[in-house]
């Protein structure tokens, strides 16, 4: 494949923020740019991952908005929407922006703004991203669909309550030591199990929050960034995948068919194996995603993801360390920068710069973002 | 298409996906050459939760017991089983079809 690198990366912090939808993908934008050493003037392209602005901000056509107060110079701008993996498809676009020759520098944006409507209002917003005639007018929210996906694997496979926890205390400890994080909280068995049941057996804290947020990187070609002498981290692989957007049409509700095929794709286009993986950041929307992405992704047999996680394995000091930035139940899940957030978080454990959660030995990183309840996948690898 | 007190019905595309369709969606405008079908309204619970925050517009409904539900015709919907709860309903559970509204296809635990 094409010798491709992000060169500048950053996110603004992630939480319930004062801060508009257009200044929050602008600060994490400048933020960008300014860790690649890239003036504005250069980026021949912009590719910005949102989910909703027009409902939860009134705001459509955003690309081009966010470009001109950036001062981009009338180059090609596009919002890329693909539920929550709206972020990580726009990083797509713009490494085949650059893979094809097109564009020499491309900048890539996920940004939301989620905390200004009611609960259920923004329920109503996100279960949207759903078959909106076939599940959500029948009664089905986010959240219920995964808990569906919960109960099959718990039947199926004795997934249990503990297992699920496991996945939530642990991200919650991961995201005590991301400055950027959501919450700064750790959290106990006990808390989970007393919390306010939202979708059974899925209580408060097996549920990523609504969350305000931008991200942002630079990509460009290794040859251009020796030019800049960055620290340069290279992408050594991507595949995207899709399925069903009905839950209920799937053979399997216990696995995300897209996440396995865009994981396969992209470990050929590394010619790497999931044991060649130093850390990943998954799609934790709910702890029972967690579970099944670390399944979907290979590194551990179909239905031991949650014993897994109960033993402790996918900790920072575990074998596999998953989602060390504290994953969307910990960090936080503004919809459309998610993807873009994986990959920032990557790029800072490649580094060798994320603190008090850097992984250690860090050298090959992989991002899993979901759109949908699995409609929809893509997967990244990171390394130098 | 399906209303209260009806059978449960749908279609098969001319690309061979079953489609039964929720009264109010515009699922109901059947596309031309589709195979009408019509289901013994038996079926299986694959999963289910109870849902206890909602969209707007089941606000006043919660909580509500929302299942996967294979057809014994071999088909799958998104169904309510009114009278299910935590306590009573099992995956695997047989379910018989009542009805559908703008609420969803109602099913109720056979005894």
């Amino acid at each position: 494949m094409a010798d491709l690198v992000v060169v500048g990366a950053a996110e603004t912090k992630f939480g319930k923020l004062d801060g508009s939808f257009r200044d929050l993908a602008v600060e994490a934008a400048v933020a960008a740019l300014a860790d690649a050493g890239v003036p504005a003037s250069q980026v021949d392209a912009m590719y910005l991952g949102t989910f909703s602005p027009g409902t939860f901000v009134h705001q459509e056509h955003p690309a081009p908005l966010v470009a001109s107060m950036l001062g981009l110079s009338h180059v090609p701008t596009t919002r890329t929407e693909n539920a929550c993996a709206s972020g990580s498809t726009a990083f797509l676009q713009g490494l085949m922006a650059v893979a094809s020759g097109m564009c020499d520098t491309v900048l890539v944006i996920g940004a939301e703004k989620m905390t200004s409507t009611p609960i259920e209002e923004t329920t109503q917003i996100l279960a949207e991203a759903a078959d909106w005639e076939s599940e959500a007018l029948a009664g089905a929210t986010f959240p219920s669909l995964f808990a569906l996906m919960a109960r099959r694997h718990m039947h199926q496979f004795g997934t249990t309550r503990d297992h699920l926890s496991a996945v939530a205390i642990k991200n919650h400890h991961n995201a005590c030591r991301n400055p950027y994080a959501q919450f700064h909280r750790e959290i106990t068995a006990g808390d989970i199990a007393a919390a306010a049941m939202i979708a059974d057996p899925l209580t408060l804290y097996d549920c990523s929050p609504v969350t305000d947020g931008a991200a942002a990187v630079v990509i460009t070609s290794g040859e251009r960034a020796v030019d800049l002498g960055g620290d340069a981290v290279r992408v050594l692989g991507f595949g995207q995948a899709s399925d069903s957007l009905s839950l209920f049409r799937r053979e399997d509700m216990t696995s995300l068919t897209a996440a396995r095929k865009a994981a396969g794709r992209a470990y050929a286009m590394a010619g790497l194996n999931p044991s060649d993986v130093s850390f990943a950041e998954v799609h934790d929307c709910f702890t029972i995603a967690e579970v099944i992405a670390t399944e979907d992704l290979g590194f551990f047999p179909h239905g031991e993801g949650g014993p897994a996680a109960f033993a402790g394995e996918t900790a920072l000091d575990g074998r596999i360390p998953v989602n060390p930035s504290g994953g969307l139940k910990g960090k936080g899940h503004p919809v459309g920068a998610t993807g873009v957030s994986q990959v920032v978080e990557s790029v800072f454990q490649i580094r060798g710069t994320a603190g008090e959660r850097q992984v250690a030995n860090a050298r090959v990183g992989l991002t899993h973002n979901v759109g949908g309840s699995g409609a929809t996948c893509v997967v990244t690898l990171l390394g130098k | 298409m399906s209303g209260a007190g009806s059978q449960l019905v749908g279609y098969r595309s001319l690309a061979g996906e079953v489609t039964i369709p929720v009264p109010g969606s515009t699922l109901q405008n059947v596309p031309s050459g589709s195979e009408p079908l019509t289901f013994s309204g038996w079926g299986q619970v694959l999963t289910y939760t109870v849902v206890y925050v909602p969209t707007t517009r089941f606000k006043d409904r919660t909580p509500y017991v929302l299942a996967v539900i294979r057809l014994e015709e071999g088909a799958s919907l998104m169904g309510i089983v009114d009278d299910g709860t935590v306590a009573n309903l099992k995956v695997d559970a047989e379910v018989c079809f009542h009805h559908s509204d703008g609420y969803g296809h109602h099913f109720t635990i056979a005894r």
